[in-house]
């Protein structure tokens, strides 16, 4: 496959969410060729930061309740 | 003696009552100005914004951090506290507000991680529990640096658009692959890993953007 071809398809590969058998063509595609590669490892550094984020969670203070009274004390 | 911060708001607003007061919108203004705009009467305003833009961030460090859910809420009620009432010590020419507030999350984390380590639970089987905080007992540089990077990913995952978040927290945090966010979102295929590839691209952007030394974190 072409570069170009796989451009598309390398930040779903980091995060791990192609099909199979694209991702064997991205593995086969990334190994001698230094151009895709060096974008394929910015992109994986990307990955391994998002490593340190918590999952998205509601938060359960509302502003609201910021400006509400607190009950314990400061 | 117990203080609310809506009774100190109200101590502010009275105190300055003697002043005109125009209001203002606060939408389309910087961080940095709305600091500002917590030492004028429309603090209220200026407050309920900085906090929709930095709660999450502000909560998603507390749960690396402090490794509970009750904890990170406290950390962000006494992060905005704090905020409010060391606004003048902010300086937009030495810092960001972001990192500012940084350094502010920073401090009351270790204050709580400090107040949490030397907890103990009564559980209803009379054993003792320990508050299950992470141990950065033996390394606390590390606890620093992963806080700011956490801190750092957080803000940069708030700057995105709606449509280039959701298909990140599917992804990674939802474990998804791109044909099962297709399905379920309703998106061709295509525009899934074009989403991908140009959230990513925005995130990594966002990371270079940040000032990442450790000066200015200290």
């Amino acid at each position: 496959m072409r570069c170009a071809e796989i451009h598309p398809n390398l930040a779903a590969f980091v995060v791990g969410g192609l099909d199979p058998e694209e991702a064997a063509e991205v593995r086969s595609h990334l190994a001698p060729c230094l151009s895709c590669w060096k974008e394929f490892e910015e992109l994986e550094n990307v990955y391994c930061a998002l490593q340190v984020a918590s999952p998205p969670q509601p938060l359960p203070t509302s502003r609201s309740c910021l400006l509400a009274p607190r009950t314990s004390p400061i | 003696m117990d203080i609310a911060v809506s009774d100190l708001l109200e101590s502010d607003r009275r105190q300055r009552s003697s002043h005109s007061v125009m209001s203002r919108r606060a939408d389309g203004l910087s961080d940095e100005q709305l600091m500002t705009n917590l030492d004028e009467p429309q603090v209220e305003v200026a407050l309920s914004k900085l906090y929709d833009r930095y709660s999450r961030t502000v909560y998603r460090v507390g749960l690396n951090i402090l490794g509970d859910r009750s904890t990170a809420e406290e950390l962000v009620q006494d992060v905005f506290l704090k905020m409010w009432r060391s606004s003048r010590t902010f300086d937009s020419s030495r810092s960001s507000f972001s990192t500012w507030l940084y350094r502010v999350t920073r401090s009351v984390a270790i204050d709580l991680y400090r107040k949490r380590a030397h907890k103990v639970h009564p559980v209803p089987n009379g054993e003792l529990h320990v508050a299950a905080a992470r141990d950065f007992s033996e390394d606390p540089q590390k606890m620093v640096d992963e806080s700011w990077l956490s801190w750092r990913v957080s803000r940069a995952l708030e700057v995105l658009d709606a449509p280039h978040r959701a298909v990140i927290e599917l992804a990674y945090f939802g474990g998804l692959s791109q044909r099962e966010i297709s399905k379920r979102s309703g998106m061709p295929l295509g525009t899934v890993k074009s989403r991908t590839k140009s959230a990513f691209k925005r995130l990594r952007g966002e990371l270079a953007l940040e000032d990442t030394s450790r000066e200015a974190i200290r």
